[in-house]
């Protein structure tokens, strides 16, 4: 099934609240710098989330979910609501490096969709390098059960395809800009230091 | 090589050679395209001003310098995948317009639009623009109103684009026309488009300096344009694709608001456009007719129109 909302409280009309960080800002460092996971979160995220309150203010969109908003609207709404929800999944996705390797039912999953654990981050990291443009680069189980590599535009998120996704990796030039400047392979390379495993297989067992 | 080698001779004495092997005995570019190629090979333009010390006010000298030092690198890289097809010696235009539809391509389109965009955005921009001249202050009159609305509208085009992009205005059919494109999309290649102006919305270009307000980097970037060369880019426009500078016609009578024949109108009324008018089935009176309603109904705005 469709994973469980993020960013979503309940107050009164319902504003959109930006969640907290699971970890320290410095907690991904060398591989992401504190600098950027400062910048990222306070000024992009949180600039959503300030965005969406004003846009949604005094419109029906107070009262829907941010998953509602991303499944139903189009346009600003959904640009908005969808960075929301893509960053805040992509800071969950995230953890200080432990070096544990994958194992178990996901690790299974993967080698029958792709072949081999190694094919599968062959895959995943060329797409995320050969993406053009901003957007962002998703493991999603696909409606029948197979796990894809699903690569969205701009604030594009796989729910409206109808797939549930897994990891993401987000390809913004804002994610990267500042510790790599235009080199995203660097970039890549760092983050799957980062990948938080057992959030993951979480996802993929729901 | 050492002092007295065959080869030392070679090496010191290389750069005067080059002159001779050189067929076109240059390395400026002397055509009509601006500065966008030397020779054969993909390079960044030759820029009629000096970017290492920023592009005021909207780029500072770091910044300059490593945008620039990403268009090198790009431009290497389309040089490189350039190497063994048939377009070594091809102009960046025609790179573009042969690469923009295919899908495997669309790499080196994404490639060869980059090096492009930029190259176009470092020739519209110098430090601290160019005032706009009088001829250059009545086009944007004649077509936008003012010079303010012109830039509000500029803003505004470059908000829509969410995620990367540029914005551009073109002539279409000699008309300009305001484009926001997204990711790497030009009007190359399109028929009656042609680029006049560029801003490049990608992240890259305002994160450092402006962070996450874009609207405060595009007002910036307007102060920077060279009008000059805008005008020189438009009057080179109309005269190559034979379009007559109706904008001329119109001002003579008196300006925007007055001109109620601008827009369309005007390119199927003015006589330099009806080059196809024996063709047409309309007479001279007909015409004079028809200029005798129009000013009835401005007379009578609230006189409901009679249906032939």
């Amino acid at each position: 099934g469709i994973n469980a909302e993020y960013g979503v409280y309940y107050i009164n009309k319902m504003s959109f609240v930006l969640p907290a960080l699971p970890f320290e800002k410095n907690a991904l460092a060398p591989f992401i710098s504190a600098e950027t996971v400062e910048f990222h979160y306070e000024k992009h995220h949180r600039g959503y989330v300030v965005k969406l309150n004003e846009l949604a203010k005094g419109t029906p969109l107070e009262t829907k979910s941010l998953q509602e908003i991303v499944l139903t609207e189009q346009g600003k709404a959904f640009n908005l609501a969808g960075q929301i929800w893509n960053h805040t999944f992509y800071w969950d996705s995230l953890a200080p490096h432990k070096g544990d390797k994958l194992s178990g039912k996901l690790l299974h999953d993967i080698v029958a969709s792709f072949g081999s654990y190694d094919e599968f981050v062959n895959k995943f990291t060329s797409a995320a390098t050969n993406h053009f443009g901003s957007g962002w680069v998703w493991l999603v189980r696909s409606a029948d059960g197979k796990l894809e590599v699903v690569e969205t535009h701009d604030a594009g998120n796989p729910l409206t395809q109808g797939k549930q996704p897994l990891l993401t990796i987000d390809v913004w030039e804002h994610a990267y800009y500042i510790d790599h400047r235009n080199n995203r392979g660097a970039y890549i390379a760092a983050w799957w230091n980062l990948v938080n495993w057992d959030i993951v297989e979480k996802r993929a067992l729901a | 090589a050492e002092y007295g080698d065959l080869n030392y001779l070679l090496i010191m004495f290389a750069p005067c050679l080059k002159r001779w092997i050189n067929p076109k005995k240059c390395t400026r570019i002397t055509s009509a395209q601006p500065y966008l190629q030397i020779r054969s090979l993909i390079k960044p333009p030759i820029l009629p001003y000096k970017y290492k010390t920023g592009i005021q006010p909207v780029f500072s000298p770091t910044i300059a310098r490593q945008h620039m030092s990403h268009h090198k690198r790009m431009c290497k890289k389309l040089n490189n995948l350039m190497n063994g097809t048939g377009f070594e010696n091809a102009k960046i235009e025609q790179i573009l317009y042969m690469f923009r539809s295919t899908d495997y391509d669309a790499h080196v389109f994404n490639t060869a639009s980059y090096v492009y965009n930029h190259s176009f955005m470092w020739i519209c921009l110098t430090p601290n623009g160019k005032k706009p001249s009088d001829w250059m202050k009545n086009y944007i009159q004649n077509y936008f109103g003012s010079m303010e609305r012109f830039e509000a509208l500029w803003v505004s085009a470059c908000r829509t684009i969410f995620g990367s992009g540029w914005c551009w205005l073109v002539l279409k059919n000699g008309f300009p026309v305001i484009i926001p494109t997204p990711n790497a999309g030009n009007p190359l290649g399109r028929l009656n488009m042609h680029a006049i102006l560029t801003i490049d919305l990608w992240e890259h270009a305002y994160m450092d300096e402006y962070g996450r307000d874009r609207d405060r980097y595009v007002r910036h970037w307007l102060k920077a344009v060279d009008w000059d060369f805008v005008e020189q880019l438009i009057k080179r426009v109309c005269v190559s694709t034979r379009v007559a500078q109706h904008h001329e016609l119109n001002l003579t009578r008196g300006g925007y608001e007055v001109d109620k024949h601008s827009g369309i109108d005007s390119y199927n009324n003015n006589p330099f456009f009806n080059m196809h008018a024996h063709y047409l089935h309309k007479t001279n009176e007909q015409e004079t007719e028809d200029e005798e309603s129009d000013d009835e109904r401005d007379d009578n705005p609230d006189q409901k129109e009679e249906e032939p």
